[in-house]
């Protein structure tokens, strides 16, 4: 299994390495100001896949999400929310390790211990409630703290926005989490299945705004994710926000 | 009687307003988040329509010409001064409207405004939180930008998003799928603007007509 892992982990460096050197452009953007212009040579296929999304959260996702906010009482929403994260603990760890961030390791270390023990298992965040809020960490991040570019953006079908790089990040990420080792092992892994999806279900019921007002307010909805896609992958990396360079038009000479 | 109470008031709210108005970026912005959450609070608790004070105010401390020009990209160069009009109308109709539904969201919360740091000569971003009970904060920075003896705001960043380069996004992908035509971006927008002039009728259709807020 370890070894499986290993090779898992090559091919996919091997080839997001290549694709950092093949699309060099994408990789590095200056600081403070963003290319507007979102790498995606096959838009046709992403839109298309991206209306389908579109359909399956009109028709079921938003629906069952929106069931899912009005009924459960938030305290019972939270403790899915909480407990799904905490179960992502050891492969925050690992990433904040991966990145060099001590700090980010120590967070997610004490998050993780003091939620398993005084957050009875994990379905109270009571780190947070001291001051150790939760911080998100995927290995689509970490490659980019190492500088892999992002690559062609892509739409994946039901998750959604995401580039090749990210994707390779899902990918590692789910082989090498130990959570589903250990749910593997122990015969739970079709609880942490259900775990999983009411943990999706939570987390689109809390986006919930943004996304009526991204639909109600976009002039292009595809173009409108993808901009925020590639900004807020972009901040995550680079731990700061991203600002627009915009000029100064009453200088201009008419 | 009152209107003896209320007149000096309200002259001193608007000295105050006015002396406020140009001090620094970051009390710039804290008087608008201010201002914002008064509107809110007017519309909530009073059943009041504040939406020409937002109009107003958005028009006012957002450089909304200079957002025009920049998220339009280069197109700009091509297009007539007809087209340009047209756009930039549209675009300030845009603007408003967004800005309007989206501050919606924010009532009854905490605004605070944390640090700022200068990006140019004339352009400073300044760092704000919206403070939600039960909820983790909001992150949203501001480019504020020095202009006629005031400051206008030229870029909102929401959790590192930039309501500006995302626009501009969109522009450009529309613009790209016709072939650089900015009419066509002028179609799509004035298209949208009906949808939401319907979609508001539509909203209020069942409610009694709200008194204006006059606007400070």
């Amino acid at each position: 299994m370890m070894l499986r892992v290993r090779l898992y982990f090559l091919a996919m460096l091997a080839m997001l390495l290549a694709q950092g050197l093949v699309a060099p452009a994408v990789a590095a953007q200056p600081s403070g100001d963003i290319s507007v212009k979102v790498y995606d040579p096959i838009e046709p296929v992403n839109r298309f896949i991206f209306g389908f999304n579109d359909i399956l959260d009109r028709i079921l996702i938003g629906p069952v999400a929106r069931a899912y906010h009005a009924v459960l009482p938030e305290f019972m929403q939270n403790v899915v929310r909480d407990f799904t994260r905490n179960l992502k603990s050891p492969l925050i760890m690992a990433n904040e390790a991966l990145q060099g961030d001590g700090d980010g390791f120590g967070r997610a270390f004490g998050r993780m211990m003091m939620n398993t023990t005084v957050g009875l298992g994990g379905l109270i965040d009571v780190a947070g409630m001291h001051g150790i809020p939760y911080e998100s960490e995927d290995f689509g991040q970490t490659l980019g703290v190492w500088g892999v570019g992002a690559g062609p953006y892509l739409v994946l079908p039901v998750l959604g926005p995401s580039n090749l790089r990210d994707t390779a990040g899902l990918v590692v990420d789910a082989v090498a989490d130990p959570v589903s080792e250990v749910a593997d092992a122990t015969q739970r892994d079709e609880d942490l299945q259900w775990v999983r999806i009411f943990g999706a279900i939570d987390s689109r019921a809390r986006s919930e705004n943004v996304i009526s007002d991204l639909r109600r307010n976009s002039v292009d909805y595809y173009a409108s994710m993808r901009s925020i896609y590639f900004q807020s992958r972009n901040a995550a990396i680079k731990d700061g926000a991203g600002t627009a360079n915009i000029p100064d038009y009453d200088e201009e000479t008419p | 009687m009152i209107r003896r109470i209320l007149l000096p008031c309200l002259l001193a709210c608007a000295i105050s307003v006015a002396a406020h108005a140009a001090e620094t970026p970051s009390a710039f912005v804290q008087g608008l988040g201010n201002h914002v959450l008064s509107l809110l609070d007017r519309q909530k608790t009073a059943g009041e329509d504040a939406s020409t004070c937002f109009h107003k105010l958005l028009v006012t401390d957002f450089d909304i010409p200079t957002i025009g020009r920049f998220v339009i990209g280069t197109a700009w160069r091509g297009a007539t001064p007809e087209e340009r009009k047209a756009y930039m109308d549209l675009f300030e109709n845009l603007v408003v409207d967004v800005y309007n539904d989206r501050f919606q969201d924010y009532s009854s919360e905490g605004f605070e405004v944390i640090g700022e740091m200068p990006e140019n000569a004339k352009d400073t971003r300044v760092r704000s939180r919206i403070v939600r009970p039960g909820k983790p904060p909001v992150n949203v920075e501001w480019r504020v930008r020095a202009k006629d003896g005031g400051f206008r705001i030229v870029d909102v960043s929401v959790e590192g998003v930039s309501m500006t380069l995302t626009q501009r996004s969109e522009f450009a992908s529309i613009l790209d799928r016709n072939g650089g035509r900015v009419q066509a971006l002028v179609d799509r927008l004035a298209e949208d603007r009906v949808k939401r002039d319907a979609a508001k009728v539509e909203a209020h259709k069942d409610q009694p007509p709200r008194p204006e807020t006059a606007c400070p």
